[in-house]
């Protein structure tokens, strides 16, 4: 492999110079010239290390690195030959001056120097944009495995909601089901007598703000005595009574505000 | 003796002048007492149920288009204090959440649809987009409105959605499936489904194929910026279209499916959102419909009774000034229990009115403690959100520019100088 990737150099190093200085030359003949020469060059260049890498590779002396090494060459050095075959195409009139323009011009993007193929740089983007959309997986898989986490955790703390307020009552089946509930109802108030009645004493729905919250039987609480009612008829000052009584802890004092609270019912009763 | 009421009717035949005086002022106070009744609006409720248009047969995966849902503008908070009572904003926030969360579990059932997502504000390259504005929301009344496109830019239809509620249809509501509401949702999304049955096969087909070129174009426009552009109308049109075995569409298409899980993940937050608000959202909307029709009731009799006890004062005021001698002395009982029981009734009326600020005490204090126990979870889903749809942006970003250079290095391209190559518009 010494002997190769001394030829290697060499003809790089040839190419490049001719790239760079052809240019500058403005004798067609020269170029041509030139053009013939290089591609001599490179098609000797082609068959020796195409030959000597079959009977490597036949001989089962090549590592896959050594082959890897191989094939980039050889791609590369045809690559070569393509172009100054059109370059001497075109200079000797063969083909139109247009074409090997778009020619150099892909020739100049790629660079001349060990760059990489088209190919290989498309694979390496393809191989960086498949580790991006493997990497954004993973977080998104992560993120997922945290939403399950949390979910399960809520089911064994048994909130979520689950079931929501459904209550006995059903008031249309399934979404589309029909309900007699929907057909009567007339207007609010209209229909509910007893909403109005219990307004008109102060109670009723205003003691539902006090159902409203889930922890008005917490624990730390004390019991209402037996004679209180369940408060789900709570007005606010009532509810801000039974609250007061339930957090008090001195006993004679919960009594009392008890007391209060018995009066401010039977007041508004 | 017979009764005072008797010598008043006639004594009112026999003078006409005086007859016709007490009738005027009786019939003034009794047109504003009727006036003041009815000032209090009565409140209509739905009609009957609204059955959800489910799809007869399963439609072709083809014809199945996916929906996103924008995350819905809270609207204005009514410049009424007495109607804003007990709404504050945050709450407005929660509810700009959970009713597209909502809108989304309604039209997952029909089987008229692919995927239905809820999707942050501003999000591109939905096939059908849905875009909603709360204009009222306060336990009683929902009021949408609701703008559908597609992807090529054509409306659908914008609509304002309004239902009013009595109490009991907060019964046997379900999480994910039942809103005390649910009229309004099915309603909307019957409406969606109906345009989308209007459409041909070959439309919806286009409509899908226009999606995924905007996509495309958004993500290499060098690429696909110019196989779908937007007519004098702002509708995209298909101008041409990619090969078949096009490999830069794959790679789109690769990443296209990495955001549907993206926006996937981003629902599941939003879904767990929904499961911690449905019960203190359901509870806080019935609680708040009780107090507020309380509250309408309290007033509607204390201007009652104000109003009649007026009149009872004002009535006996009239019969001393149109009586003669003979009538004021047989009813001057009768004058001093109409003064008596009319400044007794205005003063039931203040003690009325009073009462009804105990109501709208109940309403701030359901308002306030509502807000405290939802604002945590706004503030948390929208941090998550946030949180992955910037990290996502970022990467579309890195994508944008690895697929611009697979583009240049595929086509011998190269970069014109000046430009930058990511995202339209952004140089």
């Amino acid at each position: 492999m010494s002997s190769l990737k001394e030829l290697i150099c060499i003809l790089c190093i040839c190419l490049a110079w001719s790239a760079v200085t052809a240019d500058s030359v403005t004798d067609r003949s020269a170029l041509l010239e030139m053009a013939r020469e290089n591609l001599r060059v490179t098609q000797a260049a082609e068959r020796r290390i195409s030959d000597e890498y079959n009977s490597l590779y036949a001989a089962g002396a090549l590592a896959a690195e050594e082959i890897e090494e191989y094939r980039g060459f050889l791609q590369r050095i045809r690559r070569f030959v393509e172009r100054y075959r059109l370059e001497v195409a075109v200079l000797s009139g063969a083909v139109d001056q247009d074409q090997v323009s778009v020619m150099r011009r892909q020739d100049l993007s790629r660079g001349f120097s060990g760059e990489q193929t088209d190919e290989e740089r498309t694979g390496a983007l393809d191989a960086e944009l498949d580790a991006s959309l493997g990497d954004f997986d993973e977080m998104l898989l992560r993120e997922q495995e945290q939403l399950a986490d949390k979910a399960r955790t809520a089911e064994a703390a048994g909130g979520g909601g689950a079931g929501g307020t459904a209550g006995a009552q059903s008031y249309a089946g399934d979404a589309g089901a029909a309900s007699d509930t929907f057909s009567t109802q007339g207007e609010i108030g209209a229909g509910a007598p007893d909403a109005a009645d219990a307004a008109e004493t102060g109670e009723g729905p205003v003691a539902a703000a006090g159902g409203y919250s889930k922890t008005a039987q917490q624990e730390g609480k004390s019991p209402a005595p037996a004679d209180i009612p369940d408060g789900g008829d709570d007005d606010i000052v009532a509810r801000q009574l039974r609250e007061a009584a339930e957090k008090e802890t001195d006993p004679a004092l919960r009594e009392k505000l008890w007391d209060e609270y018995r009066k401010y019912k039977n007041a508004t009763r | 003796m017979p009764p005072d009421s008797l010598h008043l009717r006639f004594d009112y035949k026999r003078r006409d002048g005086a007859h016709s005086g007490v009738l005027v002022i009786c019939a003034l106070l009794a047109g504003a007492l009727l006036s003041a009744c009815q000032s209090t609006p009565s409140r209509k409720i739905s009609d009957g149920p609204v059955s959800i248009m489910s799809a007869e047969a399963e439609i072709p995966e083809g014809l199945l288009m996916d929906v996103g849902i924008e995350v819905f503008d809270p609207g204005e908070l009514p410049e009424d204090e007495a109607e804003e009572l007990g709404i504050p904003a945050e709450v407005r926030d929660a509810e700009a959440r959970f009713i597209p969360i909502h809108l989304k579990n309604t039209m997952q059932k029909t089987g008229q649809w692919g995927a239905v997502r809820v999707v942050p504000a501003g999000t591109e390259g939905s096939e059908v987009l849905v875009r909603g504005r709360i204009e009222q929301s306060d336990g009683e009344v929902l009021e949408l409105q609701i703008d559908a496109y597609d992807a090529t830019g054509r409306q659908w239809f914008g609509k304002r959605y309004r239902t009013e509620i009595a109490e009991a249809f907060y019964d046997g509501t379900e999480q994910g499936v039942k809103d005390a509401f649910q009229n309004l949702y099915n309603t909307v999304a019957n409406d969606l489904a109906k345009y989308k049955m209007r459409l041909r096969p070959d439309q919806i087909e286009n409509i899908r194929r226009v999606s995924e070129l905007r996509f495309a174009a958004d993500l290499v426009p060098d690429a696909y910026g110019q196989h779908v552009v937007a007519d004098t109308d702002g509708i995209y049109q298909v101008q041409r279209l990619p090969a078949v075995d096009d490999p830069m569409l794959a790679r789109v298409r690769a990443i296209r499916e990495r955001d549907y899980l993206l926006i996937d993940t981003v629902n599941g937050h939003y879904d767990s959102f929904y499961v911690e608000m449905f019960e203190p959202y359901a509870n806080w909307r019935r609680f708040r419909s009780q107090e507020a029709a309380a509250l309408r009731e309290v007033k509607r009799q204390a201007t009652n009774r104000k109003l009649l006890g007026a009149a009872a004062i004002v009535g006996a005021i009239a019969l001393e000034v149109f009586g003669n001698n003979k009538t004021s002395a047989n009813t001057s009982t009768l004058r001093d229990v109409m003064v008596i029981g009319g400044a007794m009734a205005v003063k039931s009326g203040f003690d009325k009115g009073k009462e009804a600020q105990i109501h709208e005490d109940a309403l701030r204090e359901l308002g306030t403690s509502f807000e405290a126990e939802v604002s945590p979870f706004v503030v948390e889903v929208e941090g998550e959100t946030v949180e992955l749809t910037g990290s996502a942006e970022a990467q579309y970003q890195t994508w944008r520019e690895l697929l611009q250079k697979i583009h240049l290095s595929e086509t011998g391209l190269t970069i014109p100088a000046g430009t930058n190559p990511s995202k339209p518009g952004a140089d």
